[in-house]
């Protein structure tokens, strides 16, 4: 059982736990409480109720000495006891003793005072009794009212941490969604909610600096990206230089394609280079600026430009192209994005019978094209060095570059892939 | 004609230098801006090639003095800040034309003549090779007065070879002229041969001579007329 509710404290929310504990404690101080209450009130009653019979005792010494009996006089409440011989006097001994109530009809414990006298020269033995507030009411009232307030205190409490909760830990959730909403490659700078609460205080200040530090720090590393993949051109077209002057000189067949490899590699390597600095430019939000821009002619001139390319292919073509379609886009971005699409429909097509489609319409670009049937799920292609035929010695980032284009210029991108049928939808 | 090399990366002006010279130009080397000015200054050049980072100064700034007082220099861009935004700057602000880091000697040597012949219009507008002409203002290809219908890739494909006469032009060399990124180095470039073949046939039916010939296993040279 003990685990059980260990376990459901766990999940609870801090304020319930305080507000438990803190209901836990105060039973057991009330408990406690009660119990000293108790005690002191019946002293106080004890001492009260001596001197109340301290009064009845001087009363009743008058009594005697007004009638001087001779015989026990027994009533409620009052004994008088006259003495043939001489007692101690003057020792008053209180004690407690159970005397039938007449009232109650009960047993009930009463105070009793004890005391020898002597009174116009006669030895008396009085004995006095009587009760104010009985021990039980004592407790029962203390009970009661305790419960009470302790009752009084659960609904305050309750209620209270309820209503108390939602202004004391607001800074806190503020806090908590801000976070939620922190993206490393926005570049954005964080802002956490003010509070005046300290350990919050200390929390968004410790956030703060965190997040400073892990954007400085991506912040450097994109940079890094892009500053590297740039330097490297310069040493590439040093090497391919030196290739192609080796070329220009007497080599025979084998020395000029072992060459000829060479420089073609150190272009791969430099398109890789090209590629990641595109990338981190456009992570680095150097392409912000979106201005409306005419997609049908972009469109029109990057097919008027690669369409004999297609051609001699053996690829097929058709196209569908809506006169005046606006979108919103750097065109930078756009004509990077249409020769990307373009050059992956043709890359990816098929040796023979292959086509290629291309839709434009007002709110949708559609490209259409022949492959070879993807082996995986399409969205896994988005993904960087990422290709549907591993062998191949294409880079995998085109789809990668079409997909971020696509984002930072908000974009929507559907790949469809039905066997050879592969298409690529493109919705502003 | 007279090159000014503007590149402060030693090795690269080297290779450029010895390219350009075997091809007959006269070439001049640059390091840094200052030395470029100095040099703008002191001689005639008829192209400059400017790399966009220099360790004084930018080329973009060269660029535009040249454009300010020297209108007849011919200018290339060379910068390994190959993106499309660059390479637009670079136009706008009056280059003939721009060539991103890693490049082909060949195709520099091929853009270097294209300006050259824009900029002397008068005299080398035309380039003969035996009975056909090619207007490069125009962009027109004609045999005895005869226009010879070409695409507009076969055209750019025979002024490759019109400019590289003396070369073996491999299918790679033609198809990253032609297709520049477009191209990825998988490819198998078969399609340059259907290309290729497209062209020779025009013009063999309009010459009935093969101006074209096939270097067996590296690629096609222009046939000595």
């Amino acid at each position: 059982m003990g685990w059980v509710i260990s376990l459901e404290l766990y999940k609870m929310r801090l304020i319930t736990k305080i507000v438990l504990i803190f209901l836990g404690l105060s039973f057991i101080v009330f408990v406690i409480g009660g119990i000293v209450t108790i005690q002191i009130i019946s002293n106080e009653v004890k001492k009260e109720e001596r001197w109340f019979l301290q009064e009845r005792l001087s009363s009743t010494e008058k009594y005697i000495e007004r009638r001087q009996p001779t015989k026990d006089i027994i009533r409620d409440k009052v004994i008088i006891l006259p003495q043939e011989d001489s007692i101690a006097i003057n020792n008053v001994i209180f004690s407690d003793t159970i005397v039938h109530h007449s009232t109650l009809e009960r047993p009930e414990q009463h105070n009793k005072l004890e005391v020898g006298k002597k009174i116009e020269g006669r030895f008396y033995k009085i004995i006095l009794y009587d009760i104010i507030i009985e021990q039980d009411d004592i407790v029962d009232g203390i009970v009661e009212s305790l419960v009470k307030t302790y009752i009084l205190l659960l609904t305050v409490v309750l209620l209270g941490s309820w209503l108390l909760s939602r202004r004391l830990l607001k800074p806190f959730e503020a806090t908590l969604s801000a976070i939620k909403k922190f993206d490393i490659k926005e570049n954005e700078s964080f802002i956490l909610p003010s509070t005046d609460t300290k350990e919050f205080k200390r929390l968004n200040e410790f956030i703060d600096q965190m997040s400073q530090k892990v954007m400085a720090d991506y912040q450097s590393l994109k940079e890094f990206t892009e500053n590297a993949s740039h330097e490297i051109q310069t040493p590439i077209s040093i090497a391919k230089g030196k290739l192609e002057l080796l070329q220009e000189g007497n080599l025979d067949q084998e020395q000029k394609k072992l060459v000829l490899e060479a420089s073609k590699s150190l272009t791969n390597l430099s398109k890789l280079g090209n590629t990641l600095t595109l990338l981190a430019k456009i992570d680095n939000q150097e392409f912000e600026q979106k201005e409306s821009v005419e997609v049908s002619i972009t469109l029109e001139d990057f097919i008027d430009e690669y369409e004999e390319l297609i051609y001699l292919k053996g690829i097929n073509f058709s196209k569908k192209i809506d006169e005046d379609v606006r979108w919103n886009i750097h065109p930078v971005l756009l004509e990077i994005l249409v020769t990307n699409l373009l050059n992956n429909a043709i890359k990816h097509n098929l040796v023979e019978n292959g086509f290629i489609k291309i839709y434009l319409e007002k709110n949708q670009l559609i490209i259409e094209n022949s492959g070879k049937p993807l082996s995986h799920k399409p969205e896994l292609l988005f993904a960087r060095f990422k290709k549907g035929n591993q062998s191949s010695s294409s880079l995998g980032l085109g789809l990668a570059i079409i997909q971020k284009i696509c984002k930072v210029s908000g974009l929507k991108i559907n790949y469809i892939n039905k066997e050879q049928l592969h298409q690529i939808t493109i919705e502003s | 004609m007279k090159v000014l090399i503007v590149e402060d990366q030693l090795e690269l002006a080297k290779n450029i230098q010895e390219y350009l010279k075997n091809e007959g130009f006269q070439t001049s080397v640059a390091p840094d801006f200052f030395t470029a000015t100095d040099k703008l200054a002191a001689y005639e050049y008829d192209i400059v090639i400017i790399d966009l980072m220099l360790p004084d100064g930018n080329g973009m700034d060269l660029l535009y003095s040249i454009r300010a007082d020297r209108k007849s220099i011919g200018t290339l861009i060379l910068s390994a800040k190959n993106s499309i935004d660059d390479k637009v700057r670079g136009l706008d602000a009056g280059a003939d034309d721009y060539l991103g880091k890693p490049f082909h000697l060949l195709e520099l040597a091929s853009r270097l003549k294209a300006i050259y012949r824009t900029r002397k219009q008068e005299s080398s507008n035309m380039i003969e090779l035996g009975k056909i002409f090619i207007d490069t203002g125009k962009k027109e290809v004609s045999v005895e007065d005869q226009k010879l219908d070409l695409t507009k890739k076969e055209y750019e494909m025979l002024l490759f070879f019109a400019n590289n006469s003396k070369r073996v032009l491999t299918k790679q060399n033609i198809a990253e002229h032609l297709w520049g990124d477009f191209i990825d180095q998988s490819d198998s470039f078969d399609f340059v041969y259907q290309h290729i073949k497209n062209l020779r046939k025009k013009i063999q039916k309009a010459t009935g001579t093969d101006i074209l010939e096939t270097v067996y296993g590296m690629g096609y040279k222009l046939r000595t007329l």
